[in-house]
């Protein structure tokens, strides 16, 4: 038995929703979890970008720009790892050469 | 419900809200579609989820306190009256009336037609913050507008016992000021902390106009708000009240301050308003298509104060007046002070909400603005007594509706940025905020970019920028990053 058991005498009736009287209980837990959801996602933008600083301090800002500024990193992996070993493309050869997407 | 004209008038009251909500939907699908028209595609998919995650937040803040804000504090409080009596009973989240109850069927449709004003209020600031703002910053900011400040303004000046109108006899039916001034305000305030994009002004200090990457995209969006503010409209008023007096029934739709209007009437305003701001728009802006588009917003927004009484074509005109000012007053603040507003929504809800509220002191004067509070004195009455709508409150209302938008958001973008929390870092904003985290948002497509010098300075800028993206020592956060890459 979590609430009504029956609709007889429906203008008797108020509260329609299981387990009434613990109103204030679910308040509480919601607006603890919002404020946990905000802290949450702070943290989580915080750690992209650093990760987004780290990674553009190792190919360097002009190349993850691409070309026009419209460009994105399809493999980031692929990326770090020619500017780790030297190979990075030189200016206007974009994230496509590098992970051999022609366009 | 013990007869059947009641149970028709609750169950059409009910269903009538419940219709005004599913329109007011409209409007953020309309936001959302312009604002991801309006930025680069390098940022689309981060404004696309900044834009749309506010909206379960405003909701579940309005449902944990915002409702409850707009019961208790119509007396200030403590300026005509302590928090008003009632208020936990209807509002507070613990409340049996704010869940499915048998014994009542209005509370839920009507804190959920206020709930889609707080997503408005709060979606209006998002735009202006494009392309440069950390999500969470404006999450956080468009909750506090959407959920705690514009509906201290409703309670005050968009309740029929609010002390504003009691007192100043501030009149503002279609939110004018308590929405678009407030928002306005609140904009204004970030936008002077977080500062403008990155290229928006040259190095002369020219402005540079970063055009949508999108244009009718953006003006589809512009289109699906004005679908979705018949609903907004419709959602002010009561739709049937008897407003009888002396013991004869006499039943009509009414403002939210429970004085009588018509849905025809503000029908022929909405509509004449909006063509004057369109017209306008397009000879002032020579035919660009988003201020054109922009323009019929603003000529509703700066007319919504007084469009329960206006005649259409007063609306009609005072639409294009506000229009044209609006829009000059833009791009004079946007040179002058470096103010890169990306969709104009300062102009566009800000000025434009304030030039409604003062011209409806003027045009109503006299006009009576809501059934008067006993032990309440106004500064102005009519002949019967009642609160007068009058220019010196309607003045001094729309001055505190955009001052509570400003100084209060403004002072929070402040907080923020000191702990670095309210821009991205530069190199970020630079290569575009979906890059690290998302793959392309049109990842078949290549699009040209005309050249006003934008993009080959943005390419040397982050030619100058490599090798640099790191955290200075000793910075405490990457908003320090991004003061450091400024000053390079």
């Amino acid at each position: 038995m979590t609430g009504l058991d029956s609709f007889t005498n429906p203008q008797e009736i108020g509260a329609l929703y299981p387990f009434a009287g613990t109103e204030v209980v679910l308040a509480i837990a919601g607006i603890l979890l919002w404020l946990a959801w905000h802290v949450h996602q702070m943290r989580t933008e915080n750690r992209e970008n650093e990760a987004a600083v780290e990674l553009y301090r190792k190919v360097g800002t002009a190349r993850a720009l691409g070309k026009d500024g419209t460009e994105w990193l399809p493999d980031e992996t692929a990326l770090t790892r020619e500017a780790g070993t030297g190979n990075g493309a030189v200016r206007g050869e974009t994230a496509d050469k590098v992970t051999g997407v022609t366009t | 419900m013990q007869d059947q004209l009641q149970s028709l008038t609750i169950l059409f009251t009910e269903f009538y809200y419940w219709v005004t909500i599913v329109f007011m939907f409209l409007i953020h699908v309309g936001f959302a579609t312009y604002e991801i028209a309006v930025v680069r595609p390098k940022n689309m998919q981060r404004t696309l989820m900044k834009t749309f995650v506010i909206i379960p937040l405003v909701t579940i803040t309005f449902f944990f306190f915002g409702w409850w804000i707009y019961n208790a504090l119509p007396n200030g409080p403590g300026i005509t009256g302590g928090l008003a009596e009632g208020a936990a009973d209807t509002a507070a989240p613990w409340s049996p009336l704010m869940a499915p109850n048998l014994s009542d069927r209005i509370n839920g449709v009507f804190w959920a037609a206020f709930l889609l004003f707080s997503w408005t209020a709060a979606a209006i600031v998002s735009g202006a913050l494009l392309e440069r703002v950390r999500t969470g910053a404006f999450l956080i900011i468009g909750t506090l507008v959407g959920s705690v400040l514009w509906i201290i303004d409703a309670a005050w000046g968009w309740h029929p016992e609010g002390w504003m109108v009691q007192v100043m006899g501030y009149h503002d039916a279609y939110a004018s000021g308590v929405i678009h001034a407030l928002a306005g305000g609140a904009t204004l305030g970030v936008l002077i902390v977080l500062g403008p994009r990155i290229g928006k002004f040259g190095k002369r200090g020219e402005v540079r106009d970063i055009k949508p990457h999108n244009v009718w995209l953006a003006c589809v969006g512009l289109f699906l708000i004005f679908t979705g503010f018949w609903g907004f409209y419709v959602a002010c008023n009561i739709p049937m009240l008897d407003v009888g007096t002396g013991g004869q029934v006499y039943f009509s739709a009414t403002n939210i301050y429970l004085m009588p209007t018509t849905l025809s009437g503000i029908t022929l305003n909405f509509l004449m308003s909006f063509s004057g701001g369109i017209l306008a728009a397009y000879v002032v802006s020579r035919g660009d298509p988003f201020w054109t588009f922009s323009g019929g917003l603003a000529g509703v927004i700066a007319t919504s104060a007084g469009n329960d009484l206006y005649h259409p074509i007063q609306s009609m005109l005072l639409a294009a007046i506000a229009v044209a000012i609006i829009f000059k007053l833009h791009f004079y603040v946007e040179r002058r002070f470096k103010l890169d507003d990306v969709v104009g929504a300062v102009a566009v809800h800000g000025y434009a909400g304030v030039f409604g509220v003062v011209t409806a002191g003027f045009m109503l004067w006299g006009y009576p603005a809501a059934a008067p509070v006993a032990g309440t004195t106004a500064w102005f009455t009519t002949p019967e007594g009642w609160p007068a709508i009058n220019p010196v409150g309607n003045t001094l209302g729309a001055l505190i509706m955009f001052g509570l938008g400003f100084l209060p958001v403004y002072v929070v973008a402040k907080i923020l940025n000191r702990f670095g929390l309210l821009r991205v870092p530069r190199v970020v904003e630079l290569v575009g905020l979906d890059v690290h985290d998302h793959t392309s948002a049109y990842p078949y497509f290549h699009g040209r970019v005309d050249g006003n010098g934008l993009a080959d300075e943005e390419r040397a800028l982050a030619e100058a920028m490599n090798d640099t993206a790191t955290v200075p020592p000793g910075a405490p956060s990457l908003g320090a990053l991004a003061r450091e890459d400024m000053r390079r």
